[in-house]
């Protein structure tokens, strides 16, 4: 990889603001929203992110960092309902390993349900592999952070595409509940009709008012 | 933050809508009655949603009066409310003080900041009478201030501290429903939080300011606030909701997605 301040164009003195500022307008420059169908710039972006981060790996760690005041108390787990069975089904009762790794460690503190610490002990280790995301996205999952577990998880499968165990925990994963996709569709399809467009939508409900006389949202028609 | 959690108003029939309405009229009123006139410019059906739920929940008496307002003065209209929407009206100043004083210090716009200062004795008094409640929301507005400030890219991060500010205002004080309420509004709060971030995404790129989802790919975004809203919904389906289900159904399962399916109808129209 380049040097991240070469990519990102500051000095190694620049300030954290500096930085940022840099980053942002070189996110404007290559971002895939602003450049749709460019894999270039795609790949620009990524190259950014990664320079990004590991710059800012002194100070960005301080978020993960489960010694950082920022981390102390903050699992969200309470939040969250009850959990799927896939944390048996992950294997982690199983603990046939005979030499010692910094992975028995992290699978230890998962089967004593302490992901604060499991995360710790992750944070600290140099090589991510697909196993290291797997384990970030599970523990990341149980403490309430599903945005980083979904992302942690895709980078496990993309990382290993034919590990059937990591696809089959992000299914668990996406499908923990869903009876909201469920009750949702039923109001959207009886609600929607398939032609009618937003703005067609609004003179509709203009016509309405006007017909059955009832009172309208827009403050305009108050006298009606 | 306001203005996500309204409902499709085209899906209601008539008398649906005579009631979400009168309940809007009703903090309207409320926000005049204890504070001062000129708080109605700061009413939102955003905490109308959260009036009308806790009346729900706690099956609360409706007064209904029939009156003319200030500014529909030719026809007396519908004005319900009930005794939580005293609280909801606090609540609905104290994130509109918030929200001048953050445009005051971010767009550094002096407008939000005279209108911040005019209402500081009324958010005194608010802060006296829920002192924990919002010593927690000043503590995570500062929070989110300050992963703002920093350009935390990890979006769980704010989105979770605004859940909590959510989840404060969802409740009043700690009794038998509390938990569950709390619970829904942090999820409630995630959702509203990355919406925002989702839709402000192209143009926060563009003017170089703080959106935590840069480096998500946004093809997992409307996965992302789905799943969000599944959480939210095993909570609301506990609180069992009975008179005004009807109405909040239609926010929470097809109201919320609004402005979503706003910009991805507009989207869709500047690409053709």
């Amino acid at each position: 990889m380049r040097d991240p301040y070469e990519v990102l164009g500051v000095s190694r003195n620049a300030s954290e603001q500096e930085i940022t500022k840099a980053y942002r307008k070189l996110a404007k420059k290559y971002h895939p929203d602003l450049n749709p169908n460019n894999p270039e710039a795609a790949e620009k972006m990524k190259e950014v992110n990664s320079a990004y981060d590991a710059i800012r790996n002194g100070t960005a760690n301080q978020y993960q960092n489960s010694n950082n005041s920022y981390h102390q108390n903050t699992s969200y787990s309470s939040y969250y309902g009850p959990f799927g069975s896939f944390y048996d089904f992950a294997g982690f009762n199983q603990r046939n390993s005979q030499a010692y790794t910094d992975f028995d460690v992290v699978e230890h503190y998962i089967n004593a349900q302490e992901f604060q610490q499991a995360l710790h002990v992750l944070y600290g280790m140099e090589v991510k592999t697909a196993k290291w995301y797997y384990y970030c996205a599970i523990c990341n999952y149980y403490l309430g952070n599903q945005l980083t577990a979904m992302e942690q998880i895709d980078q496990a499968i993309a990382l290993e595409p034919n590990n059937l165990q990591y696809q089959q925990v992000k299914q668990q994963m996406m499908n923990q509940r869903n009876s909201y996709r469920d009750t949702s569709k039923r109001y959207r399809r009886s609600y929607r009709s398939n032609s009618s467009s937003f703005f067609s939508r609004i003179l509709l409900y203009f016509l309405c008012l006007l017909c059955t006389g009832n009172r309208c949202f827009f403050p305009i028609f108050c006298c009606l | 933050m306001f203005g996500y959690l309204t409902a499709d108003i085209l899906a209601f029939n008539s008398q649906q809508r005579r009631f979400y309405r009168s309940f809007y009229c009703g903090l309207c009123e409320k926000l005049a009655q204890r504070h001062r006139p000129l708080a109605r410019l700061t009413l939102s059906y955003d905490f109308t949603f959260i009036g009308m739920l806790l009346c729900d929940v706690y099956q609360q008496e409706v007064t209904l009066n029939k009156k003319h307002c200030p500014i529909h003065p030719l026809t007396k209209i519908e004005v319900r409310y009930s005794p939580c929407f005293d609280f909801v009206s606090d609540m609905n100043l104290l994130m509109n003080y918030y929200q001048y004083l953050d445009d005051f210090h971010d767009d550094h716009n002096l407008l939000a900041g005279k209108k911040a200062q005019q209402w500081e004795a009324e958010i005194v008094k608010i802060q006296q009478q829920y002192p924990q409640k919002c010593q927690v929301i000043q503590k995570k507005m500062t929070l989110l201030a300050q992963y703002e400030n920093d350009n935390v890219l990890i979006p769980d991060l704010p989105a979770n501290c605004f859940g909590e500010i959510m989840a404060e205002l969802c409740y009043e004080k700690q009794d038998e429903h509390s938990e569950v309420l709390k619970k829904f509004g942090f999820h409630l709060g995630r959702y509203i939080y990355l919406l925002d971030a989702v839709l402000d995404l192209k143009k926060d790129l563009k003017k170089g300011h703080y959106n935590p989802l840069i480096t998500m790919d946004s093809s997992n975004f409307q996965t992302m606030l789905t799943l969000v809203l599944e959480e939210a919904n095993f909570y609301y389906k506990e609180l069992k909701l009975d008179k005004f289900c009807d109405l909040l159904d239609n926010i929470v399962y097809t109201g919320l997605w609004s402005k979503y399916d706003q910009q991805k109808i507009l989207e869709r129209k500047s690409l053709k």
